[in-house]
């Protein structure tokens, strides 16, 4: 069975940006199902729209062609099959569906007067499939070629001979879902090879994994998913424990306890990365605990995290304070972003606790 | 002149129904009349006034039936108003053919001048070479001149009757239906009746005479040659390949799709005659209505089968089984032979292409 709604690989992805259209070999003509169709949103008024394509390269005159094929019945409500009137004048065409067991036949036939007529290549049909009223969203089945019709060609002499049915997936994806988190250390300071999760939810509360990009050197992760927003819930995580070392040094440590001083007054931001122990505001023990971590060469404070996110907007009013907004901007060591739907792009901040002076984690 | 006395009278009297003979009546009442006409013994009253009726139709009540070779009593009473001379005439369609003008089918004539009434006497003889069957008559009485079979006249009487005659030989009476495949007449289909002497051995029959059928698909044969002498065949001549239409083309197409075949769409929708049926016969179809084409595979008859109701029934497995039995059916027969004389047979015609 294809299952095309969960995950959509990065295979499937090529395979459906070149599509699957033309004869596999030259023995006989062929009906054609490309390998993905784009699947409608669920609160879409547009039908899912199905392309069955006809080519032949075997040399042979073709009149008419019949066959049958499978669709979605718990999905789809009746579909409307159109001639596309590419292959030839508009011809005597007939079809039949089956909405019990989701089977469709179509006969299509040469009805003029000429003797030379040959059905010409290209996308035959049309099949638009509306959703069903009680359809909100899960597996697709795909199109499929079925023998309820055996599929016949009609040749010049008024034989029929066996057409040919290329099933290279007839798969459904959802609508495209693309989306550019940018992680930033500051406005100016990109933060690199951050790795960044895409999920999505049904209810909110259950979130799945859709794919993880790590950032680039500019702080950006790109996803290019197949999500049916209307129906999804969408967000982006970044998993806590990072290891921001990097950012950290006795030149930090030395400018918190200035400030601890008060010979340095704190800006906005340093009201969180002078603040390595999370406690108290700025003192002398948050000037100590990082001396003593780079002292000891450790990786990780004992009981604070490296790295707190923020939104952009907490961002920005910690960036213009004056005064410590921890107590109401505490930050996210494990960052689960607003939902993103309906969004393309989007600004989140990190802050390394430690790093008075904004050296960043790159 | 009493010929123009009572006109008012006589218009009134034109109160009868119309045998299937054809029409015959006196135009004036008041001074003869025929009271009364027995014939075979069974009597029959005409006129008890002088206001008419000028025709008088007693075909629902028979005349007993007559034996050939017999002789049979005609009696009747006539009465006139002066002294006028009164002619008789009875005819018999002993062959059944509608017309009783042929020879031999005047069997009563004789004419009289009286005044009053009076009775006669007669009898005629059936003759032995006539036919078996039911058969009708006509006794005219007509004032002044020799009554003639049909038409209007002065004075007088016309009175119809019918009766079945035994003992004689029996004509080669033939009828039925032609339908199509759907069991609706088929129009101007040629008919034909064939004919041969019972001591012929072998088949050899000979063209008699052909009908064609009218638009409730109906034909009939009646014949004056003795079933005892003849055999006879009916023959369907097949119509020849003609065009379908889009209708049949749709009906055919729906059966396509649909999958629900009878038995006798093996015949009529396989029109390239491969066994099976497929988007190239609907082509075939098309290009035949376009004049693509002009016939279909050159083994492709135009009439696949034909078949007859007989018993058992060779038609009634083609129109409600579904399975292919063309191989047992073949083309089925245009030929019916063995008949009873004047049995009905309804013929089915499977065209190919056609739905009917």
């Amino acid at each position: 069975m294809k299952k095309t709604i969960t995950l959509i690989t990065a295979l499937l992805i090529t395979v459906f940006t070149y599509g699957q259209t033309t004869s596999p070999d030259a023995t006989k003509p062929y009906v054609i199902l490309d390998s993905t169709y784009n699947l409608e949103s669920v609160n879409s008024s547009n039908n899912t729209v199905v392309d069955i394509y006809y080519d032949n390269t075997s040399g042979n005159t073709v009149k008419g062609i019949q066959f049958s094929f499978s669709y979605d019945k718990d999905v789809f409500d009746t579909p409307i099959i159109t001639y596309n009137n590419t292959s030839g004048p508009v011809g005597y065409m007939s079809t039949d569906v089956d909405a019990t067991n989701g089977i469709v036949k179509v006969v299509w036939a040469y009805d003029g007067a000429s003797t030379t007529f040959d059905l010409i290549a290209g996308n035959m049909f049309d099949i638009e499939l509306p959703f069903k009223s009680s359809y909100s969203n899960g597996t697709v089945d795909g199109i499929d070629f079925t023998n309820d019709l055996t599929a016949y060609y009609a040749q010049t002499d008024g034989t029929d001979a066996i057409l040919g049915t290329s099933d290279n997936g007839g798969n459904f994806i959802e609508p495209a879902f693309d989306y550019v988190a940018t992680i930033l250390n500051s406005a100016t300071n990109p933060a690199e090879s951050i790795p960044v999760i895409l999920q999505k939810s049904a209810d909110g509360s259950t979130w799945v994994d859709v794919a993880t990009d790590t950032t680039a050197a500019d702080g950006t992760a790109t996803f290019s998913e197949n999500i049916d927003q209307d129906y999804w819930q969408v967000r982006l995580k970044i998993a806590s424990g990072l290891d921001a070392s990097t950012a950290l040094s006795a030149a930090d440590a030395n400018m918190i306890a200035q400030i601890a001083a008060g010979v340095q007054t704190s800006t906005g931001i340093q009201f969180y990365t002078g603040n390595t122990n999370q406690a108290n505001g700025i003192t002398v023990s948050d000037s100590y605990m990082l001396f003593a971590r780079l002292a000891q060469g450790l990786s990780a404070y004992t009981n604070n995290p490296d790295v707190l996110f923020f939104t952009e907007a907490q961002y920005n009013t910690i960036n213009a304070a004056t005064s410590d907004q921890s107590g109401t901007i505490s930050g996210q060591e494990e960052f689960l972003s607003p939902q993103i739907n309906g969004t393309t792009a989007g600004n989140f901040y990190l802050l390394v606790l430690g790093d008075a002076n904004g050296t960043g984690l790159n | 002149m009493k010929k123009l006395t009572f006109i008012l009278v006589l218009i009134s009297g034109f109160i009868n129904a119309q045998s299937p003979l054809c029409s015959s009546t006196s135009t004036n009442f008041g001074y003869e009349r025929l009271n009364s006409i027995n014939i075979n013994g069974q009597n029959y009253i005409v006129n008890t006034g002088w206001n008419g009726p000028g025709y008088v139709d007693y075909t629902g009540t028979p005349v007993p039936t007559i034996t050939a070779g017999d002789i049979i009593t005609l009696n009747f009473q006539a009465q006139t108003q002066g002294n006028y001379k009164q002619y008789f005439k009875l005819w018999i369609d002993f062959n059944g053919n509608g017309n009783l003008n042929d020879v031999g089918e005047l069997v009563h004539t004789s004419n009289s001048q009286w005044s009053g009434t009076r009775n006669f006497n007669h009898t005629f003889t059936v003759p032995e070479t006539v036919f078996n069957g039911e058969v009708y008559m006509r006794f005219i009485m007509v004032y002044s001149s020799s009554p003639t079979l049909c038409g209007n006249y002065s004075y007088g009487n016309t009175v119809d009757f019918k009766t079945t005659i035994t003992g004689a030989t029996d004509p080669i009476n033939h009828s039925g239906y032609v339908y199509g495949a759907e069991e609706e007449p088929l129009e101007g289909v040629t008919v034909q009746l064939k004919t041969q002497n019972k001591n012929q051995v072998g088949f050899s029959y000979n063209l008699h005479s052909e009908a064609v059928t009218d638009t409730n698909g109906a034909y009939s044969f009646s014949t004056n040659l003795d079933y005892n002498n003849y055999d006879y065949t009916i023959d369907v001549v097949p119509p020849a390949l003609s065009t379908p239409t889009l209708s049949d083309v749709n009906y055919f197409t729906n059966k396509l799709i649909s999958g629900v075949y009878n038995s006798k769409d093996y015949w009529r929708m396989d029109v390239n005659n491969d066994g099976k049926f497929s988007v190239a016969d609907l082509y075939f179809m098309l290009a035949y209505m376009n004049g693509v084409v002009t016939q279909y595979t050159s083994n492709t008859p135009s009439t696949k089968v034909f078949h007859y109701q007989q018993t058992p029934f060779d038609w009634d497995p083609l129109d409600t089984d579904t399975d292919d039995k063309s191989e047992n059916f073949g083309y089925g027969s245009y030929s019916l032979f063995d008949r009873s004389n004047g049995d009905s047979t309804i013929f089915y015609l499977i065209r190919t292409g056609h739905r009917n």
